[in-house]
């Protein structure tokens, strides 16, 4: 069998605030396989984000601390790279698009010069020397694969003058300049409207099929993960509480927490009362010990309180960290 | 049927004055909610939802057209309202962080419409009047003491909720009130909201741009696009047969999450294109630029609005009486 990409094993990693220390994620375990589509779902505050930040090592170090575990790319141990090495694999390998294409472009600069600027320093072009000329060409190249009409003049706009659907098109264009091995898509489409946030998904799924690179694709819109991924994880206040092939997952859910997420979504079909899951996700200066969930759980027994669940597999690809099984 | 309409709008236009040009936000309107009802009012960001609450709560004044409250014209600031009308019509906002004063506790929040409409007399009823509407919102008395930075988002919302609770009105005006909380959230809220407008009777004109909860709870639902609305119907023959090219494309852009689901969808229309510019809207029909059925005379004429089924209307040149 083939090496996965991606692999945390056991991660854990505490944030230092005034109050303490923030025990934010408690054991991820995460896989990416070669080509693979992953979906990772979970509610806002559940250390989605956190994860993929602290893989780019991009997290604030003097703040932030892994207290436990590796994550593995490509069989080194990103934790252990030196900043070079590191610079490499953001540089190459992995890149991310962020929520807010808004706030994830530089304002002062046109997209010609941000987007050249991440051609000319991804080693690809540097290897081959190549001039501003045919980087220029690559980015329009680029523009065009995203779907943008008139790249040759959208090269000279500003970020200001382009609308939010075209500005996260801008993103993915940078993304995938940078990118040969991984991307990672960190809700690329939650501030967009439902119109736009479809042609972006097609766009992602399209490019992700034709380019052969994986991705993850974080969400918390059950509904868009379900169309574009193969496999889905979802998290619960700082570590995996399920994961299956996303068909298996959405046909037949098993933790109870992933149950619920479901149900608390309004159908199409007007059938089925939407239930909420009742409480809050818990804080991370204090979290409850043992399984997180217990406190919200309707089927909480006594040894959910105590010892953290492990994960447990129920059938081929489909693992769940609950004590029901 | 006339006669039970609690708000009626009448060719509403509001426009905004700008350096840029005139933004037409609101550009001829014309809807009514009936008593008890609940009208579902979509479209995505830009399409003027939010200028429409904000002018039937008194925020704005119409550029033109009416506005009617059981009959009687309202179309002014709410400077110029009266209190028992401003009492009849709340609103709850969408940023439930942003709508409340971080520094005041919900219990001070929640009195203010109390005694803006001297709805209490003395202040013992006061404390009684603010535990009620809290046990109505589902929240435990003892956050009356409690500060919004203290609070969740969900929770902020329901002392939101609460607050427009407060006067006893007859017709809320919800502006996405849970596009801001996690679904998990939205689900609770959703159905307390639903609880409250039949223990209350109350009237709901509910915004927002997620048409599968529109199906969940609208009775009706008001389909918009640049400052106009494009289709109207009732919520099991809007979704049994949607007419408009672009509600059948927010219709097959919306994920969903069970086969069953993807079954009920229109045929996939691709989606193209953005919403332009309210400054400049395109001549003709406003959609023509994004329209997979475009025409000759749609780039020419502006349709009218038609009635192909009973209380079923349309906006479009493909379908003739």
């Amino acid at each position: 069998m083939q090496n996965p990409l991606l692999n945390t094993k056991d991660l854990y990693l505490q944030f230092k605030v005034y109050g303490g220390n923030l025990k934010v994620l408690n054991g991820v375990d995460f896989t990416v396989w070669p080509g693979e589509r992953v979906g990772l779902v979970g509610e806002t505050g559940c250390g989605k984000t956190t994860t993929m930040k602290s893989i780019l090592r991009v997290l604030p170090v003097s703040q932030s601390k892994v207290t436990k575990g590796e994550i593995i790319f490509k069989g080194k141990d990103i934790l252990k790279m030196s900043k070079t090495e590191i610079q490499q694999v953001r540089k190459e390998r992995i890149s991310m698009i962020f929520q807010d294409p808004t706030a994830s472009l530089n304002p002062v600069f046109t997209i010609g010069n941000q987007l050249q600027d991440v051609i000319k320093f991804s080693k690809v072009s540097k290897k081959n020397n190549i001039g501003n000329k045919e980087i220029k060409a690559q980015a329009i190249a680029m523009l065009k694969k995203v779907s943008l009409p008139d790249p040759e003049r959208m090269l000279k706009s500003f970020p200001i003058q382009l609308s939010g659907g075209m500005r996260q098109r801008v993103c993915i264009a940078m993304a995938l300049a940078s990118s040969n091995d991984l991307m990672i898509a960190d809700e690329p489409g939650t501030s967009l409207d439902v119109t736009i946030k479809d042609q972006i998904l097609n766009l992602l799924s399209e490019l992700v099929k034709n380019t052969g690179i994986s991705i993850i694709l974080i969400s918390h819109a059950l509904g868009a993960v379900r169309n574009i991924t193969d496999r889905t994880y979802v998290m619960y206040a700082g570590y995996m509480v399920e994961v299956a092939k996303t068909k298996e997952l959405f046909n037949n859910p098993l933790h109870p927490y992933t149950k619920g997420l479901l149900n608390a979504i309004p159908r199409l079909t007007g059938k089925g009362k939407m239930k909420g899951i009742s409480g809050y996700i818990p804080g991370y200066l204090d979290p409850p010990t043992g399984c997180r969930f217990y406190p919200r759980c309707q089927d909480a027994k006594i040894v959910c309180k105590k010892k953290k669940p492990p994960f447990i597999k129920v059938s081929e690809g489909h693992e769940v960290a609950c004590w029901l099984f | 049927m006339e006669n039970n309409s609690i708000l009626k709008v009448e060719k509403l236009k509001k426009y905004f004055y700008t350096r840029q040009g005139i933004v037409k936000a609101v550009n001829g309107v014309s809807f009514t909610i009936q008593e008890g009802e609940i009208l579902g009012l979509v479209g995505e960001s830009g399409s003027g939802k939010s200028t429409i609450a904000y002018t039937v709560v008194g925020m704005y004044k119409p550029t033109e057209g009416e506005i009617l409250y059981r009959g009687k014209n309202i179309g002014t600031r709410a400077l110029y309202r009266s209190m028992a009308l401003k009492k009849e019509i709340q609103i709850v906002f969408q940023d439930p962080g942003g709508s409340l004063n971080p520094r005041r506790n919900i219990m001070q929040i929640i009195e203010v419409p109390l005694r803006a409409h001297s709805l209490v007399d003395e202040c013992r009823n006061l404390y009684t009047q603010v535990e009620k509407l809290l046990k109505m919102v589902e929240l435990p008395v003892s956050y009356m003491f409690k500060y919004p930075n203290m609070i969740g988002g969900g929770e902020k919302q329901m002392v939101g909720i609460a607050r427009a609770l407060a006067t006893n009105p007859s017709l809320v005006v919800l502006d996405e009130p849970t596009s801001a909380l996690d679904v998990s959230i939205q689900a609770k809220i959703i159905n307390m909201l639903i609880r409250l407008q039949k223990q209350l009777k109350l009237s709901y004109l509910f915004i927002t741009h997620d048409l599968s909860l529109m199906k969940n709870i609208a009775s009706r639902v008001a389909i918009m696009y640049l400052g106009k609305i494009c289709e109207t119907a009732p919520t099991y023959e809007f979704f049994r047969n949607p007419l408009h090219p672009y509600t059948q494309m927010l219709l097959s852009s919306i994920p969903v999450i069970s086969d069953e689901e993807e079954e009920l969808k229109p045929k996939k229309i691709r989606s193209l294109g953005e919403i332009p510019s309210p400054v400049n809207i395109p001549s003709g029909c406003s959609f023509h630029l994004r329209c997979p059925w475009k025409k000759e005379i749609c780039i020419q004429e502006d349709p009218k609005s038609l009635e192909i089924e009973k209380d079923h209307f349309v906006r479009c040149h493909v379908y003739k009486k």
